[in-house]
C-alpha cells in the first residue's frame, strides 16, 4: 500500500517536467515553422527586390549611355575625341547587352552617311525599347 | 673536372627535358595548347586561358578534353559528360563546354586552321555573348595579339601516314598499321608492289580466345538508358564493322572497326518501349570479307522514382559533401588560382583614329523627315484667317506661332475675331492713318472698352458703299438686335489642329447672318445643323486683345472649295434658309431664329458661284446656343422659378457716363422684361458695362453687381431672390413650441418657490 502510494507520488512529480518538455518542443516546432516561413517569404521578397534593382540599374545605364550618345555624338559638330570614344565604348560594354553592342558596332562601322543615319535611328529605337517599366 | 662535366651533362639533360618535354607528349594528332598563344577573349567573362598546367587541354581528331580557366568564372570543362567539344577531324569544332559560372559555351563556329590556330567565335548560350579565339577576328592583332594555338593539325594538313585516313584504300590506316607507311613522317600510304594478296579472299580471323563477339554494357542484364556501350571483339585483321538492331542489317552501312562503341538500342525504331533488345554485329577485312553475325541481348527498363530514391546511398551523399562544403572553405585553404592573363584594356583595343561616323563630317540625323514635321506651315484655314485679319497674323507672330508644331501654344491663349462693325472701324482707322477718307457713319475705333467708347453695331443697310467694299469676303458674320449688336467670333483650334469659328447666343433669339462672296454667286444657302448637346468646351481659345492693325489686305479666300456637291446630313438639319441681297451691294444677309433647345449647332453657308468652274464653297460657323437666364428662389435646396418678376437692365451710357435703363427698343427688344411661368429672361446686348435689377412681389429688390460684356453676347445669368421673411425659414415652429414649454415650466418652478418662501415667512411671522 505504501509502495503504491510512493510510486503514485513519483509519477505525479514527473508530470510537470514532462509537460514542460512537451510545451517546449511545441514552442520550438512552431517557432521553427514560423521562422522557416518567414525566411522563405523574405527570400522571395529579396529576389523580387534584387530583380527590381537590377532593372533600375540597367535602365540607369541605358539612359546614361543614351544621354552620352546624344550629347557627345549626335550633337557633336566636330570629330569625337579619343577620350569620349573610350567613354562611349566603356559605357556600351557596361550595359552587357549584346543587341545594343552589335547595333553600336554597326553604327560605328557604317561606311556611308545613309548607313550611319539608319544606324542612329535603330540604335535610338533599341535604347528606348530597352528601358523597362 | 670530371665532376663538373657530369654536372653540366645533368643540367643540360634537365633543361632539354624541360624544353622538349611538351613537344614529346604533344603531336599533330593529340595536340596541346601553345605556351604563348593560349588566351581567348570573352566580352562578358574576360580572358579564358586554355593552356593552364592544371587544365591539361588536349585536342584530338575527335574533340577537345581538359579544362580552360576563366579568371571570373572558374574552370570550363571541355568534355562534360552530356556534351563536349567535338572535332570532325578537319578542325571544325562543334558541341558545348560547361562552366559552373558561365553555363554552356557553344563551340559551333570555331575552327582550327592548318597552322593550329583557333579561328572564329564561341557563344555563351546564357546571354549569347561571344568568345573570340583569335585577334584576327576583329582585326585587332596590332593592338592585342592574342589567340589560342595548338600543335594539333587537321587531317588534310597532316602527312598521309599520320592523318587517320585510309589514303590508299587498303583498309589500313597510317603507320604502323598500313604496310605502305615506313614512319609517321611518311607522306605516302600506298603499299609497295601490286596484285591481290591471299587475304583479299579470306574472312577476318577470329580473335584467339573469345572469337568474334559483342558484349552489351559489360554483360549487364538491364539498362535504364537506351544508349549503351558495346564491347566488340573483331580480331586483328578486322578493319570495318556493321552494327544493327535488325538481324538483316537493313539500312546499315559499314564503319571503321573500333573495340568499343556507344550504341542506341532505339536506332532505326519508330518507338522505343521497354523490353528486350538485340544488337547484331558483323566484322569486315580491309578487302571487304565479312565474319559471321554475332549478337547480344539486353533488357531496356526505365527506372522508377522509388528506385532512384533508394540509389541515394549514404556513400553517394558522403561523396557530395566536399562539393557542398567547398564554398564554405576559407580562401587561404583553397589552392591558388592559375596565372591570370595580362590585362589588355579597352584603351589599347580602341583604334586611335575615329571611325567615319564619329568624325563629325556626316549629318547623323536625317533632316528631311524632321523638316517635314517641324517646319510644316500652319493649316491652310489658319493661314487664310491670318491673311484676312492681319492683326491675327501679327499676334500669331508675336506669340511665335508660325509652324504647324507651334499650334500647341494656342492652348494657353484666347483669340476672338472682331464683329463686322469693329472690323470696319479698324479698317477705317487704318484708312485715316493712311490719310484717306473715312466714312462718316462709323465711330472712331481703336478705343479700349474700359474707356466706354466701344463702337456700336451698325446695320448693314446703313453702311456706306466704301465700307461695304471693305467687308472681308467669305466670312460669315452674325448680328442681332436689328443689326446693332455684333457677335464677335471666337477662334478655336480643334483636336485635329484645324481652326473653328464659334459664336455664342441664346435660345430662340433672332440672328442675322451676313456674308460677302468673293465672286458673283447664283445663290447662297444656309443650313442650321445640330452638332451636340451642351458640353464643356475643352478646345483652346486664343484672345487677341490688341487687334489694332489694318485690315486693308484682307482679300484671301477662306471658304473651303467643294470638290463634290455639299452633303449635309438631312436628318440633322433643323433649318434651311437662303441668303438674299436686296440692295445689290454684294453683301448677302439672312434672318434666322436660333433653336429653342440649348446645344451646339453649326451654321453651314453654301456659296454656289455663277462661274461653274468655281463650283460650290461652304463656310462653317459653330453656334453655341445657351439657355435663357431665369429668376428663382431656393426652398430646401431646390430651385423654384419666380414668374412675374420684373427684370431691368441698366447700362453705363458712354454719353452721360451714368448708368441708365438700357434702350432695348433700339435693339428690337424689351427692357424691363417680365418673367413668364418659367421665370426666364434674356438680353442680347453690345459690348459695355451693365447691371441687373429684379423686382418681384414678396421679395426684396435685387440690385446686381456691375459686369462687363465684351463679346457682344447675351445676358442670361440666373438670379436668386430671397423672400422678405426669409428668417422665418431659419426658425422651426416645433423648436419654438418646445422652448416656450420649457420656459413656462421653469417659470412655474420659480413661482412655486416664491410661494413657498412667502408661506414660510407667514408661518414664521405668525
Amino acid at each position: 500500500m505504501s509502495l503504491f502510494n510512493q510510486s503514485n507520488q513519483t509519477n505525479k512529480s514527473d508530470e510537470p517536467t514532462s509537460h514542460f518538455w512537451v510545451v517546449l518542443a511545441v514552442i520550438l516546432l512552431v517557432g521553427t515553422v514560423f521562422f522557416g516561413v518567414r525566411y522563405f517569404a523574405i527570400q522571395k521578397e529579396l529576389r523580387a527586390t534584387k530583380s527590381s534593382l537590377e532593372t533600375q540599374i540597367t535602365n540607369g545605364k541605358v539612359l546614361e549611355f543614351a544621354k552620352m550618345f546624344i550629347d557627345k555624338v549626335l550633337k557633336a559638330d566636330k570629330e569625337v575625341d579619343f577620350e569620349t570614344r573610350l567613354k562611349l565604348e566603356t559605357a556600351v560594354r557596361n550595359l552587357s547587352d549584346e543587341e545594343i553592342l552589335v547595333q553600336w558596332q554597326k553604327f560605328t562601322e557604317a561606311k556611308t552617311e545613309i548607313q550611319a543615319q539608319a544606324g542612329v535611328k535603330t540604335l535610338l529605337e533599341i535604347l528606348v525599347n530597352k528601358i523597362k517599366a | 673536372m670530371q665532376q663538373n662535366f657530369i654536372k653540366i651533362i645533368f643540367i643540360a639533360t634537365l633543361l632539354a627535358g624541360a624544353i622538349f618535354a611538351p613537344a614529346v607528349f604533344a603531336s599533330v594528332t593529340d595536340g596541346t595548347i601553345d605556351a604563348t598563344y593560349k588566351y581567348a577573349w570573352s566580352e562578358n567573362a574576360g580572358w579564358l586561358n586554355f593552356g593552364t598546367s592544371g587544365g591539361n587541354v588536349h585536342i584530338t581528331d575527335s574533340g577537345l578534353t581538359g579544362y580552360a580557366w576563366s579568371e571570373n568564372y572558374g574552370w570550363i570543362n571541355l568534355s562534360p559528360a552530356t556534351s563536349g567539344v567535338a572535332n570532325n577531324g578537319s578542325g571544325v569544332l562543334s558541341g558545348s563546354a560547361w562552366s559552373e559560372g558561365l553555363g554552356w559555351i557553344n563551340f559551333s563556329g570555331v575552327t582550327i586552321n592548318s597552322s593550329g590556330e583557333f579561328l572564329g567565335y564561341g557563344t555563351v548560350s546564357r546571354d549569347d555573348s561571344q568568345i573570340s579565339f583569335n585577334c584576327i577576328n576583329t582585326n585587332s592583332c596590332s593592338v592585342s595579339d592574342f589567340k589560342v594555338k595548338t600543335d594539333w593539325r587537321p587531317r588534310n594538313s597532316r602527312l598521309a601516314c599520320n592523318n587517320a585516313t585510309d589514303d590508299d584504300g587498303d583498309g589500313k590506316i597510317d603507320y604502323p598499321n598500313d604496310p605502305g607507311c615506313g614512319s609517321l613522317t611518311d607522306a605516302d600510304e600506298n603499299d609497295p608492289g601490286g596484285g591481290m594478296p591471299a587475304a583479299a579472299f579470306n574472312p577476318p580471323a577470329p580473335p584467339p580466345i573469345l572469337g568474334f563477339n559483342v558484349l552489351i554494357s559489360n554483360g549487364d542484364e538491364y539498362s535504364e538508358n537506351s544508349t549503351i556501350n558495346l564491347a566488340l571483339s573483331g580480331g586483328t585483321d578486322s578493319v570495318r564493322m556493321a552494327i544493327s538492331n535488325f538481324s538483316d542489317f537493313q539500312n546499315t552501312g559499314q564503319e571503321v572497326y573500333a573495340p568499343t562503341k556507344v550504341w542506341d538500342l532505339c536506332q532505326g525504331l519508330a518507338e522505343c518501349p521497354e523490353g528486350q533488345y538485340t544488337v547484331y554485329v558483323k566484322f569486315y577485312t580491309s578487302w571487304g570479307q565479312s565474319s559471321g553475325v554475332v549478337s547480344d541481348n539486353i533488357i531496356y527498363r526505365k527506372k522508377t522514382i522509388s528506385e532512384k530514391i533508394i540509389e541515394l546511398t549514404p556513400a553517394k551523399i558522403i561523396e557530395s559533401i566536399p562539393e557542398i562544403l567547398q564554398p564554405l572553405i576559407p580562401g587561404f585553404f583553397k589552392p591558388k588560382p592559375p596565372e591570370t592573363p595580362p590585362e589588355i584594356s579597352l584603351e589599347k583595343l580602341l583604334p586611335k583614329k575615329a571611325p567615319l561616323t564619329l568624325r563629325g563630317n556626316w549629318q547623323l540625323l536625317p533632316t528631311n523627315s524632321v523638316k517635314e514635321f517641324v517646319l510644316a506651315p500652319l493649316p491652310k484655314e489658319m493661314a487664310i484667317l491670318a491673311q484676312k485679319f492681319p492683326e491675327l497674323g501679327e499676334t500669331l507672330k508675336k506669340v511665335g506661332i508660325t509652324k504647324m508644331t507651334d499650334l500647341n501654344k494656342l492652348k494657353a491663349v484666347q483669340l476672338i475675331l472682331p464683329g463686322i462693325t469693329k472690323e470696319l472701324s479698324l479698317l477705317t482707322s487704318g484708312i485715316q492713318s493712311d490719310k484717306l477718307s473715312r466714312p462718316r457713319d462709323l465711330p472712331i475705333a481703336g478705343v479700349q472698352p474700359a474707356k466706354f467708347a466701344l463702337p456700336e453695331g451698325i446695320p448693314i443697310a446703313k453702311l456706306s458703299m466704301a465700307a461695304k467694299q471693305k467687308v472681308p469676303t467669305e466670312i460669315v458674320f452674325a448680328k442681332a438686335g436689328g443689326g446693332l449688336v455684333d457677335y464677335n467670333i471666337t477662334l478655336t483650334v480643334n483636336n485635329e489642329g484645324r481652326p473653328e469659328q464659334t459664336i455664342t447666343t441664346i435660345t430662340a433669339k433672332p440672328l442675322q447672318l451676313i456674308v460677302k462672296p468673293d465672286k458673283p454667286v447664283k445663290s447662297i444657302k444656309g443650313y442650321i445643323v445640330f452638332r451636340s448637346k451642351p458640353t464643356v468646351n475643352n478646345q483652346s481659345r486664343i484672345n487677341i486683345q490688341d487687334l489694332t492693325a489694318s485690315l486693308f489686305f484682307a482679300k484671301p479666300t477662306l471658304a473651303v472649295a467643294q470638290k463634290q456637291s455639299v452633303i449635309v446630313e438631312e436628318k440633322l438639319v433643323l433649318l434651311e434658309f437662303e441668303y438674299t441681297d436686296f440692295d445689290g451691294d454684294g453683301i448677302y444677309a439672312a434672318d434666322v431664329q436660333m433653336p429653342a433647345v440649348e446645344g451646339e449647332y453649326e451654321v453651314i453657308t453654301v456659296l454656289e458661284f455663277q462661274d461653274e468652274n468655281l463650283g460650290q464653297k461652304e463656310i462653317r460657323l459653330i453656334t453655341v446656343v445657351d439657355p435663357e437666364g431665369y429668376v428663382y428662389e431656393k426652398n430646401d435646396g431646390k430651385e423654384t422659378r419666380i414668374p412675374g418678376a420684373i427684370v431691368s437692365l441698366f447700362w453705363l451710357s458712354p454719353a452721360t457716363k451714368q448708368y441708365g435703363l438700357w434702350p432695348a427698343k433700339e435693339y428690337q427688344q424689351e427692357n424691363p422684361q417680365t418673367t413668364d411661368n418659367r421665370g426666364t429672361y434674356s438680353f442680347l446686348v453690345p459690348e459695355g458695362f451693365y447691371y441687373l435689377k429684379v423686382e418681384a412681389p414678396g421679395y426684396p429688390v435685387y440690385n446686381g453687381k456691375s459686369f462687363q460684356v465684351r463679346e457682344g453676347s447675351g445676358i442670361h445669368v440666373n438670379i436668386e431672390l430671397k423672400t422678405k421673411y426669409w428668417w422665418l425659414n431659419i426658425v422651426d415652429w416645433k423648436t419654438v413650441l418646445l422652448i416656450l414649454g420649457v420656459a413656462l415650466l421653469l417659470y412655474n418652478f420659480y413661482r412655486d418657490k416664491i410661494r413657498e418662501e412667502s408661506l414660510q415667512k407667514k408661518i414664521t411671522g405668525s
